[in-house]
Order: C-alpha cells, then structure tokens, then sequence
C-alpha cells in the first residue's frame, strides 16, 4: 500500500512562522538585555543582588551547573540502572 | 528548558507549599492514570529511564549562547512517552537537579509544572498536528516550540503569583524582566525544537513503532 503524502508544505509554514517570530523577539530581548549568564538574568529580573560569576569557563564554554562530582556519580547511577532495565525489558 | 533559577528563600513558605500541593495533585492524577486507565509496558520503562537519563544530562550543562542557557529535552520526553509518564521524569530530574545543586528544593514543586507544561503542550501539539498529517519533523519541532514557549509562561506566572521576598522590584519591572529573559530563552527553543524534531523523526524512520503508540491515529494511517 503506498504511503500517504505528507503535508509537508503546511508543517513548513507553520514551523518558519513560530520559529521566525520568536528568533526575532529573541534576537530583540538579547540586545536589549546584552550577554548575561541565566542566573544573572534571573537576578536581575526579579531585582536580587547579582553575585558576580567567577566560575571555570568550561570546555569550549560549556559549563556544568552544580557540584560536578554529584553530577558524574548521579549520571553514572542512572546510566546504569537504564542500562540493566534495558537488558531486561529491552525496548 | 524554562527553569525558575532562584535559591531557596526567595519564594515565602506559602507558596512553596501551593506549589508542591499542585505538583504533587498532578503527579497522583498521572500516576492513576498509568496504574488504572492505561497501564505502562515494560518498554515504555526502559524508554522513560533513557530520557531520564539524557535529561539530567544535558539539563546541568550551560550551554555558551546568548550569556548561557540550558536545555532539558521536557518535549522530547513528553512526545516519547506522553505526559503521565513524562511527569514521573520531570520530577526526578529535578530533585536530582536540586540534589546536586542545580536549583533550590523549594523550587522543585514550581519547576515540575513548568516542565509539565512543556512536556503536555508539545505532546498535544505533536499529536493534533499528526491528525493533519504533517511530518514527523515539524510535528515534533513546532510542539517543541510551542511548548518550551509556554513553560516560559507559566514560569513567569508562578515568579509573578508567588513574588520574591526581600525585594521591592514592582510587579511591572519584574514582568518587563522576565519577559525579556523568556524572549531570550525562546531563541534556544528554537534549537532544542530542531534537535527533537531531528531525533523523533529519526526514531520515526528506524523505530516507528515505538512512535506509533504515541500517536495512534496518525500511525493507523500508515
């Protein structure tokens, strides 16, 4: 049985419009704001005293949030548990 | 990706109860539900344990755009394996998140139901724009969007309700502010909508069964 066509012109149109709408207003809030951290922005929006970021400027600018240590050993707990539920249940 | 960053304390007693009472009234209707009306499969667990996992995952990296923003895949979660079982996920990444310092435990009952928004809206969106037969693609990518773009509401609603102790910000300064940093983050939705589109519809093409349950009706077209 052949597939049926996809329409694929009205998800286009519907996606181009959302996404061009909010790239516009993101672009417009950016230069407005500036470049912030997300916690800075979020001190500043509400009005609490800004604590200056003098963290590690991470791998190519990616950085992790929270006690790094906890991250790796709670990644490597979840990881596993999926791992052994895949074994079990595969998908 | 809509996260409310504030420390514990910032939010009074009052309202961080409101806020885990209507988490916690939400997680027992979807924990009925998927005890009751419509029981989990052994797959759908390991399904929900992978987006558990890349959740947390890529929740706690700060992401170097626009000053720093994060993503936390709630709509591909909320596309995966639907909302109920979605909210079991949210909830564990975010006290895991509050766990290893990524956001007050206060916060954790607000920030479950601006991850549940995002995870119910683009589930919604994905599954009405499958009646329209539109793509997989762009199904996935505009419920993304529109669901990472009311997260951000409701996030700004429940700041603007609970109010910030130990501030004098007016409500119209601090509605100026968050709006500017939703307007920013919705520029990294448009990302994470592109990432999940590309990921759903590659599980569409390699594993569409596992779609198929998501979105039944669309599926029994094809």
């Amino acid at each position: 049985m052949p597939e049926p066509q996809n329409n694929k012109k009205l998800g286009i149109i519907i996606f181009a419009v959302v996404a061009l709408i909010f790239l516009g207003v993101c672009i417009y809030a950016y230069v407005i704001t500036g470049s912030q951290g997300i916690e800075e922005r979020f001190a500043k929006a509400v009005g609490l005293p800004q604590e200056s970021d003098l963290g590690d400027s991470g791998i190519l600018g990616f950085t992790l949030e929270g006690n790094h240590l906890s991250y790796l050993i709670i990644l490597a707990v979840i990881l596993l548990a999926t791992a052994i539920i895949y074994v079990k249940y595969k998908v | 990706m809509a996260h409310i960053h504030l420390p514990d304390g910032a939010f009074s007693l009052q309202w961080i109860a409101v806020w885990w009472v209507l988490a916690i009234v939400i997680l027992s209707i979807c924990l009925f539900w998927l005890t009751r009306v419509k029981k989990i499969d052994n797959r759908k667990i390991t399904l929900a344990a992978m987006c558990t996992a890349a959740s947390f995952a890529i929740f706690q990296v700060n992401v170097p755009l626009f000053g720093g923003v994060h993503m936390n895949l709630t709509s591909l979660t909320g596309i995966l394996v639907g909302p109920s079982l979605g909210a079991i996920i949210v909830l564990i990444v975010n006290i895991l998140s509050a766990a290893i310092g990524h956001g007050g435990w206060g916060m954790v009952g607000a920030n479950f139901l601006v991850n549940m928004t995002e995870a119910s809206v683009a589930y919604g969106i994905y599954v009405a724009l499958g009646k329209l037969n539109v793509s997989t693609f762009y199904k996935a990518a505009t419920g993304t969007m529109v669901g990472l773009f009311l997260g951000n509401v409701v996030m700004i609603a429940v700041i603007l309700i609970s109010g910030i102790q130990g501030v004098d910000q007016s409500f119209t300064d601090m509605l100026y502010g968050l709006s500017l940093l939703a307007a920013v983050n919705m520029g990294v939705a448009l990302i994470e909508s592109v990432i999940t589109g590309y990921i759903v519809s590659y599980i569409h093409r390699v594993r569409p069964d596992i779609l198929q349950e998501v979105t039944p009706i669309a599926g029994a077209a094809k």
